[in-house]
């Protein structure tokens, strides 16, 4: 199994390591380094998804196909990438210079409480009742070749059940497994957290630079505190933090854990520099949301809105606001049309 | 409005029951207003989880938010909060009023207050070690490696959930969704008959059977401590295997290798 964790990890990270290169260069966005490109390409990993998917379920197209033609335009974008090779150099041998101011008390300390989180959890089951519908939905995209059109809990032809189809996050997954070669429900109980944990601290790392630029220090401790959190300060299941632990393989736990700190980081990039790309990168990363569970679709403009109306005031500029909104508007539009889907 | 106020609070004290995150995070905002000079790292960090909160108990935009996401799902507005971004910052914003022994000596007293303050996440509480690679029961595995696949199977309530994680190429007569029947006084439809009758507590073969074979159930898969009235090969049903928690019955007319998968529900 190390074999399979190591080859979805390269791919995982790697492929939107690259991709991240290719999306900022076209949207002429700064790369802050490393994990700001990881986290670029998996916004847009996901957001290409949810272009892709919607339309293709809708279609009843076969989930050979998707796999084929989002395979495509992951290579695609991964080329595009390596074309910025001089850029990709340049930062690694920054970063081999940086790295080592990262060596702090507190970037150590959470590194260790991390890799002491990754080997519990992979040591360990949390037995999760949904998995029995969405990795499900992951296994019958694999064996039928439909995408959603059979019931998973039993296996039965079903027309599908419309509060999910525009959030076929267990598609995702069974992408990598069949590119991997696995089962979806080994590579969602075993293999993912191995990706979603990493991200998530990925997110609150690159969090802990925008708010505490160049101290290194607090960054560092800032990032003990955040991982501290997550393994001790849980109230029940249904705190956000939680899902990180208990299901990192679940679309709403991907949201809650993962996304909308992504989204926080996003909101504080756009004040920092406030570059159209960066908004463009916000709308994408709304879209690319979306992919990960219904409620996506209405909390994630919820939480843009109110953070963009919160910014415009203290900034007292509409434009943050009037950009945050257009930033909003593929969740507004696929929520127009779950509506018209479920009524 | 009274039950906004019900679904409200019992949602919040769910949420943040068994921890002090609410102490703690209120006490983030509150420093994080006090302290911070950047008006936008002030709103950001300490005051938009208080607008956040105030939406999430005013009732005007909560009952709004309540008929959005759903009444039995609301608690998820609380997600908007982000109490590893609040929290952490106020922390690191109160480290830095320190030098020294002392700033060491109160990082090391805030983060055994998170350590101390709640309840540890990975623990027996809510993990198991697994056993496979999976991470399914073991007894499921134990009994799908025991059955041919692409058939279609009756089983019981502590395989349905995850059966088909492990073989999607079995089909199932009902999963979790049946539990739903429970309740019910009166059920009607032969799914719905057969689910009520596999719950009672000594199984009746003369209900069962004639049921489960009508449905095109070939396997029938129970806890081996259930009790049964009656004579199985009257409904042309036979023992098949069993491991330590399960008894697999099989159709007496099932031939090694047919696809008996049942697509229409």
């Amino acid at each position: 199994m190390r074999f399979e964790i190591l080859i979805s990890a390269m791919i995982f990270f790697g492929g939107t390591f690259l991709s991240g290169y290719s999306v900022c260069r076209i949207l002429r966005v700064q790369n802050q380094g490393l994990f700001s490109a990881i986290v670029a390409g998996i916004i847009s990993w996901w957001a290409v998804m949810e272009l892709l998917l919607v339309p293709m379920t809708m279609q009843q197209a076969g989930f050979q196909t998707f796999v084929r033609m989002y395979s495509v335009v992951i290579i695609c974008m991964m080329f595009t990438g390596m074309c910025c090779w001089r850029e990709i150099l340049r930062e690694c041998r920054s970063l081999w210079h940086e790295g080592r101011r990262y060596m702090t008390p507190g970037h150590v300390l959470a590194l260790l409480l991390i890799c002491y989180q990754l080997v519990y959890i992979h040591h360990h089951m949390y037995l999760e009742w949904d998995d029995t519908y969405y990795v499900n939905l992951a296994n019958e995209a694999i064996l039928s070749d439909k995408i959603y059109w059979i019931y998973p809990e039993t296996g039965t032809l079903a027309d599908f059940d419309k509060r999910y189809v525009l959030s076929l996050w267990p598609i995702f997954y069974a992408w990598l497994s069949r590119l991997i070669g696995i089962s979806p429900t080994i590579m969602a109980h075993t293999i993912i957290p191995w990706l979603m944990i990493p991200l998530a601290y990925i997110v609150y790392h690159l969090i802990s630079k925008m708010c505490f630029p160049g101290d290194y220090w607090m960054q560092g401790r800032f990032l003990t505190f955040v991982v501290l959190l997550h393994l001790f300060m849980s109230g029940e299941h249904t705190t956000g933090i939680t899902f990180l632990s208990i299901t990192p393989w679940v679309g709403k736990g991907v949201l809650a854990a993962v996304w909308i700190p992504l989204l926080f980081y996003l909101i504080l990039r756009c004040v920092d520099d406030r570059g159209v790309g960066n908004w463009i990168f916000l709308g994408i990363a709304c879209t690319g949301g979306c992919l990960l569970s219904s409620m996506g679709i209405m909390l994630i403009p919820v939480f843009v809105g109110i953070s963009v109306l919160c910014v415009s005031i203290a900034k007292r500029s509409l434009g943050y606001l009037l950009y945050g909104m257009l930033s909003c508007f593929p969740c507004i539009l696929l929520g127009i049309y779950y509506i018209y889907l479920t009524h | 409005m009274q039950e906004f106020i019900n679904i409200a609070k019992a949602d919040f004290t769910a949420t943040f029951a068994g921890a002090w995150i609410f102490p703690v995070l209120l006490f983030g905002t509150a420093w994080i207003l006090w302290k911070e000079k950047d008006p936008v790292q002030r709103t950001l960090t300490g005051l938009l989880p208080l607008i956040f909160l105030f939406l999430y108990w005013c009732p005007l935009t909560g009952i709004v938010f309540m008929k959005i996401l759903g009444d039995n799902v609301y608690w998820r507005l609380l997600w908007l909060i982000l109490l590893a971004v609040t929290i952490p910052y106020a922390f690191c914003l109160l480290l830095g009023k320190l030098q020294g022994v002392m700033r060491e000596g109160i990082f090391i007293m805030l983060a055994a207050v998170l350590v101390l303050g709640g309840r540890k996440v990975l623990s027996e509480e809510w993990f198991e070690p697994s056993m496979n690679a999976y991470k399914l029961p073991q007894y499921v595995l134990d009994v799908c490696e025991l059955l041919p696949g692409k058939i279609h199977v009756l089983a019981s309530n502590r395989l349905t959930p995850y059966m088909r994680m492990y073989d999607p190429t079995i089909t199932l007569e009902y999963s979790r969704n049946a539990l739903v029947f429970n309740g019910m006084e009166e059920v009607y439809g032969p799914t719905a008959n057969l689910y009520k009758a596999v719950q009672e507590a000594e199984i009746d073969i003369d209900i069962v059977g004639p049921l489960a074979q009508k449905q095109g159930c070939t396997f029938l898969i129970f806890s081996a401590s259930r009790t049964y009235r009656g004579d199985w090969s009257a409904y042309e049903y036979k023992k098949y295997a069993s491991t330590d928690e399960f008894v697999i019955f099989v159709d007496e007319n099932y031939e090694e290798g047919q696809d008996t998968r049942k697509w229409e529900d």
